[in-house]
């Protein structure tokens, strides 16, 4: 009794009927989501729209239909649909498909049987005068092996989940940075299972940027990585071609300029710097740093550009492409200061016993650092769907129920699956079954029976 | 846009539209003689259509697969083929193209008012997986638009026959199980072709931006057509699902694919706004 109201629930929960509704929900929740404003997607309009409308946004936002790409209501239909597909998929792998022997055969029939098992039929079911031949029956595998593909790409987005690591690192030209916490900008995910970082030490040795009417038409950075195993990585990375080392990805995202410096405190200390600067200008990029000195902290405020131009001048074009550049630097200590520009190789005038020299101008780029080791698994599950889609289509399993009639004639019904292609009549050779059985043929003339 | 290219896509358009205008002349009169005209048009506009592709290729020096006026210029250009090729080879279903070829003509006229100059390929853009990724949409949106098309022409006989006029149904409309029958094919190709696009579109997205699903609006919306037309598979061969139900299913599902292809516009920010990729320096692989 339990053994029969467990099987009618796994049945509901693995049917295609709940499948399709919760496909139906998911379809009402993305609808929704045109209408309803997403905060995630929405920037400055949404906050407009809380400040308009305050008690419709803390409404939206309880129930979660403020975010709902990645959010709640989408996972809990998503998840229903995973654990939905789960027994659907165990359901199909576990059906018995049972085989007769040719020994069931009526009589009138095993003659007909003989020739249609060496033409690659095989008996399924046997009864009374009637009897079912098969053929192609591995296509209902391609049908499992598709959701069974589904299943692997949910396990994959599960292993991402637990296993992604997601930081930002910026390193300028001739920079060696490690894979340590100190070396990113930003860490927003670290994985629960395995360690976050590795300790792989990446190089950006230069950064060469081509441009075609005035868009940049290729960014590569000469990159070279050391695993902890002493594993080498040398690569040419480019957008969509990240450095993988370390089990990680760098992919570039963005450059600038980095000037690289060295202050210079009078008969004590020569600190060298490089800095990546960190807002865009019609001309260049600018910022400005403090460094602390043994004559006490001195700030900074630099403009760099790629060949002299003045802050009036029109914008440049090609910003990437050093040629000659120039630095506008303000150094400033306590009340003295001073202001000018600077070639590369020169340097400043002495302020209060500190002077900057201005080596050479750089370019600095950002890097995403991705570690999603469980992609693999979801890129396999995603060439097993289409695998499994392809032989389900590919290869049709074809049916034939044989009847021998009172006059001695065999009459077949002929299904194709998954074409739900149907033909029934007379046959009177082997081969008429094949010919019928195949989409879009027509019979051929009648050849000699046998 | 070069001359050449202007006026061989206006002449396409005009072609569309004269096919259109046969295609309703043929559900209005049920005329044969319209089909053929509507498909001799299609026709003649596919290859003012194929100049112009190849006009903006020499003048970009790259295959016009990026931005959305290139995309609507090859998008379109699979659509109208999809179409042509079905309606020659199984007789009567040129019938479609009262869905097809308005969807077209619509398609063309958003494109027309995106048209810029060529630009070469930016960096996002320089991906075979994006290729591979891209391709596969076309074809997967030429097969459903025109499955949609077949789904329309079923609903029409349907119609047709429930106002008692089975008498006066045209001798050249396909029966309803022979439409029916095309209409699972081009789903279940449309699917697999689906499935492609989606797995290589994931391999570009990790490369591009670090994660291989982001829940992206298109890629929600993506997933969820995807299961739509999964659904309808399963409708058909499990639930054996009326004919009927079956056409308006079709039909409702390419609203998901018009949401994929074009309500994008819809959301301020999304990472498949392609128009800012690229556009600005230094955001190299990221809109902004």
């Amino acid at each position: 009794m339990k053994t029969g109201r467990l099987a009618r629930v796994l049945s509901w929960v693995g049917s295609v009927r709940l499948a399709g509704w919760l496909i139906a929900t998911l379809a009402a929740l993305t609808a929704m989501s045109v209408v309803v404003p997403q905060r995630m997607y929405l920037g400055e309009s949404y906050q407009e729209f809380v400040r308009q409308a305050p008690r419709l946004a803390r409404v939206l936002a309880a129930v979660g239909l403020d975010r709902i790409y990645g959010g709640w209501p989408i996972a809990l239909v998503g998840s229903a649909l995973g654990l939905n597909l789960l027994v659907c998929t165990a359901r199909r792998a576990m059906v018995r498909r049972t085989r007769q022997d040719e020994e069931s055969v009526p009589p009138d029939l095993r003659e007909w049987v003989s020739e249609a098992c060496e033409a690659g039929w095989s008996v399924l079911h046997a009864v009374g005068s009637s009897i079912t031949l098969v053929k192609g029956r591995t296509g209902f595998r391609g049908s499992v092996l598709m959701h069974a593909g589904l299943i692997v790409i949910i396990i994959g987005g599960v292993a991402t989940s637990l296993t992604a690591f997601r930081g930002e690192m910026v390193i300028s030209e001739g920079q060696t940075v490690s894979d340590d916490p100190a070396s990113y900008v930003r860490v927003s995910v670290t994985p629960r299972i395995g360690p976050a970082y590795r300790g792989t030490r990446v190089t950006l040795e230069t950064m060469d940027v081509q441009y075609r009417q005035d868009v940049v038409v290729s960014a590569t950075a000469r990159m070279r990585a050391i695993e902890p195993s002493g594993r080498s990585v040398e690569k040419d990375v480019r957008v969509n071609h990240p450095l993988d080392a370390g089990g990680k990805s760098w992919l570039l995202q963005d450059s600038g300029y980095s000037p690289r410096l060295v202050v210079r405190v009078e008969g004590s200390q020569a600190i060298p710097l490089a800095v990546a600067l960190a807002s865009e200008t019609p001309q260049g990029w600018k910022d400005s740093v403090v460094v602390r000195t043994s004559r006490g902290d001195v700030r900074l405020e630099m403009e760099a550009v790629p060949y002299p131009v003045s802050p009036g001048d029109s914008p440049v074009g090609e910003k990437l492409r050093v040629q000659d550049p120039r630095l506008r630097l303000v150094v400033v200590r306590g009340s003295a200061r001073w202001q000018g520009v600077l070639a590369p190789g020169q340097m400043s005038d002495p302020v209060d016993g500190v002077t900057v020299v201005f080596e050479d101008l750089g370019l600095w780029s950002r890097f995403l650092v991705r570690g999603e080791p469980g992609r693999w698994v979801t890129y396999i599950g995603f060439w097993v769907v289409v695998l499994g889609s392809a032989w389900r289509f590919l290869v049709p399993e074809r049916r034939v129920v044989l009847q021998v009639r009172a006059d001695g004639s065999v009459y077949a019904v002929i299904r194709v699956y998954p074409w739900l292609v149907r033909w029934s009549g007379p046959v009177s050779a082997v081969y008429q079954l094949d010919e019928y059985a195949t989409m879009h043929s027509e019979p051929r003339k009648e050849r000699d029976p046998r | 846009m070069s001359s050449i290219e202007t006026w061989s896509f206006w002449l396409a358009i005009l072609m569309y539209a004269f096919a259109t205008v046969s295609a309703f002349g043929a559900l209005a009169f049920r005329g044969g003689n319209y089909q053929s005209v509507a498909l001799g048009a299609a026709g003649a506009g596919l290859l003012c259509h194929a100049v112009a592709i190849a006009a903006r290729w020499v003048a970009s020096g790259h295959f016009p697969y990026i931005e959305d006026y290139e995309n609507v210029l090859v998008g379109t250009f699979a659509m109208t083929a999809a179409y042509v090729a079905v309606a020659l080879r199984f007789k009567g279903t040129a019938l479609a193209g009262v869905l097809v070829l308005p969807a077209t003509l619509i398609t063309c006229g958003y494109g027309l008012t995106q048209a810029g100059p060529p630009s070469p390929v930016t960096p996002p853009y320089q991906s075979g997986w994006l290729v591979v990724h891209v391709t596969f949409a076309w074809i997967t949106y030429a097969t459903y638009s025109t499955a949609a098309g077949l789904a329309a022409i079923h609903l029409i006989r349907r119609r047709w026959e429930r106002q008692g006029k089975t008498d006066r149904l045209p001798s050249w409309l396909p029966p309803s199980e022979r439409i029916d029958g095309l209409l699972l094919r081009l789903v279940a190709f449309g699917f697999l072709n689906n499935a492609v696009m989606i797995a290589s579109g994931s391999i570009w997205a990790y490369r591009l931006w670090g994660s291989y699903w982001s829940w992206d609006p298109v890629e929600t919306w993506s997933l969820l057509t995807w299961l739509g037309y999964g659904f309808y598979l399963h409708a058909k061969l499990t639930l054996r699902w009326s004919q009927d139900r079956l056409a308006w299913l079709a039909l409702f599902c390419l609203l998901g694919i018009m949401m994929v292809f074009w309500g994008v516009q819809l959301v301020p920010t999304s990472y498949h706004l392609f128009r800012d990729i690229g556009a600005r320096v230094p955001w190299l692989s990221r809109p902004r």
